[in-house]
């Protein structure tokens, strides 16, 4: 198992808990997307900023969703392979990213399986 | 002249930009990451717009090339999941100075510079937008003149 986390708001990470991650998870304002699912390798590296700055910045977005913190999951190395089957995101850099038809079928499938908790930030 | 900055590529196709032509290498289709993932990319980008001298106008699904200096800009699509697309301006964001960290929902937006050290005469421009919503890179090589 490896440890992934996630920068977001409290009222996210519950949901995400509860329900799991939703790929086209849409932002209060935003737009139709499906941009998938980011986190990182707990401890880094940290390929982009670290997930307390991601965290932060999603509270200041949206500051009445509790406030920053961090997701954190465990994470069976079969589906971090099947996130990353063309080699964009090597494990090496930190990141681990979850999209529709890369590693986020798999990742749903666990997902009430996986041991999970929140972070304060 | 200064090109036009196409608003996204739809508008670009009317501006008459040119689209990659057939049996050429183009960087955001043909690229292999071959263990160096998104760094590669982002390496070899800035390696392609200085060696060409080109400002990179790059919305959801498409990078507009446009020349520093002459010519027509030129459209091609991203063939990689939007994901990839997204952590490069998040990559390119995190190189940038601390006055881009200033903007109040960074690193979901900002305005920077920085430097690579395999040309040091070059600055590059940095503005973006990193939203679900909205995804939006301007990346300008700024050459210093050549020492004399």
């Amino acid at each position: 198992m490896v440890t992934l986390v996630h920068g977001t708001t409290r009222h996210r990470a519950e949901r995400i808990i509860q329900f799991g991650p939703d790929p086209r998870y849409l932002e209060p304002g935003g737009v139709p997307a499906n941009d998938g699912f980011s986190m990182y390798v707990d401890g880094g590296p940290y390929l982009f900023d670290p997930p307390e700055l991601y965290a932060r910045g999603k509270d200041r977005q949206c500051p009445s969703e509790g406030g920053p913190v961090i997701l954190v999951v465990e994470v069976p190395e079969s589906i971090l392979e099947a996130a990353d089957p063309l080699g964009v995101f090597p494990l090496k850099f930190g990141v681990v990213q979850f999209d529709v038809g890369a590693g986020i079928e798999e990742l749903l499938k666990a997902w009430h399986t996986l041991p999970k908790t929140i972070r304060d930030v | 002249m200064t090109p036009t900055i196409p608003s996204n590529v739809e508008q670009a196709s009317h501006l008459g930009a040119n689209r990659d032509r057939e049996g050429e290498f183009v960087l955001w289709r043909d690229f292999k990451p071959e263990g160096r993932g998104i760094l590669g990319l982002v390496d070899d980008m800035l390696e392609h717009i200085v060696r060409n001298r080109l400002r990179l106008h790059w919305v959801r699904g498409g990078v507009t090339e446009i020349p520093l200096e002459a010519g027509e800009p030129r459209i091609y699509e991203f063939g990689f999941r939007n994901s990839a697309a997204r952590a490069v301006i998040a990559r390119l964001a995190v190189l940038c100075d601390d006055e881009t960290k200033r903007d109040p929902i960074y690193p979901y937006r900002g305005v920077g510079d920085f430097t690579d050290p395999r040309w040091p005469n070059v600055r590059f421009h940095v503005e973006f937008n990193n939203t679900p919503a909205e995804q939006r890179l301007e990346l300008t090589p700024v050459f210093a003149s050549e020492p004399s």
